[in-house]
């Protein structure tokens, strides 16, 4: 019987794990449309943001060759 | 960026090509979300065919003190590659862009289903990345995108992209 419960309990434990990483990749999904849907400017923006993070992390040498755009 | 652009249309005003779009990282940028991308890349029919189609636009840049440095010129802090139009295709869609602002300035884009047309051609690791964001992101007009592969010969390349990023047809 024990046995029966404990099946039962992880069942409901992974459909619970499940529904809450759907809504994760939902939220994910949604955000990047959210993105998609800026404007030009703005996702420009966004990419300094990105090459400058990018330079941060990136190869000295390689990072030295992309420049960030000093606009 | 607003004076890159402005530059740009100046030289088809000053017919250094007859006419341009943006294509490359920042044409698909401009349908999806945000990526990491370097150039601005122009794709551009030239006046006429000559063997050096880059002239009239490195002369005009440079009398404006912009040099040329490898493959870019760096206008007013961005790093531009002009590309003559190499095929039919791209040609074709210099031809269908989209006119688009960016803030007060009017520019061009490649239009969304030549885009995919050509990132089908070209098909390089990261257009094929950048094509699975498109598909997910961007609202297409499949109509005219199976009639602008059909013109291509790339449906079946369509077809089995779309098999192995998105399991369907």
């Amino acid at each position: 019987m024990d046995f029966m419960i404990n099946i039962i309990n992880l069942r409901k434990c992974t459909l619970m794990q499940n529904k809450a990483i759907e809504k994760i990749v939902r939220g994910k999904e949604q955000r990047r449309k959210d993105l998609s849907e800026l404007s030009f400017k703005e996702k420009i923006h966004i990419l300094v943001e990105l090459q400058k993070m990018a330079k941060g992390v990136g190869k000295h040498d390689k990072a030295a060759a992309r420049n960030v755009w000093q606009i | 960026m607003e004076k890159t652009l402005k530059l740009i249309k100046e030289l088809k005003e000053k017919k250094a090509f007859k006419d341009f779009s943006i294509g490359g990282g920042i044409a698909a940028l401009y349908y999806i979300e945000p990526l990491l991308t370097y150039d601005l890349d122009i794709f551009f029919i030239p006046m006429q065919d000559s063997i050096d189609v880059l002239a009239p636009i490195y002369r005009y840049l440079k009398e404006k003190g912009f040099k040329a440095k490898k493959e870019h010129v760096l206008i007013e802090g961005v790093p531009v590659q002009f590309i003559p139009v190499y095929n039919e295709l791209v040609k074709e869609a210099v031809q269908h862009s989209d006119e688009v602002k960016y803030g007060r300035i009017k520019t061009k884009v490649l239009g969304l289903e030549y885009l995919i047309a050509v990132m089908l051609q070209t098909y390089r690791p990261k257009e094929r990345e950048r094509l699975v964001k498109v598909f997910e992101e961007a609202k297409i007009d499949h109509t005219l995108l199976k009639k602008i592969l059909k013109k291509y010969g790339l449906y079946d390349k369509y077809n089995q992209f779309k098999e192995m990023y998105f399991d369907a047809k």
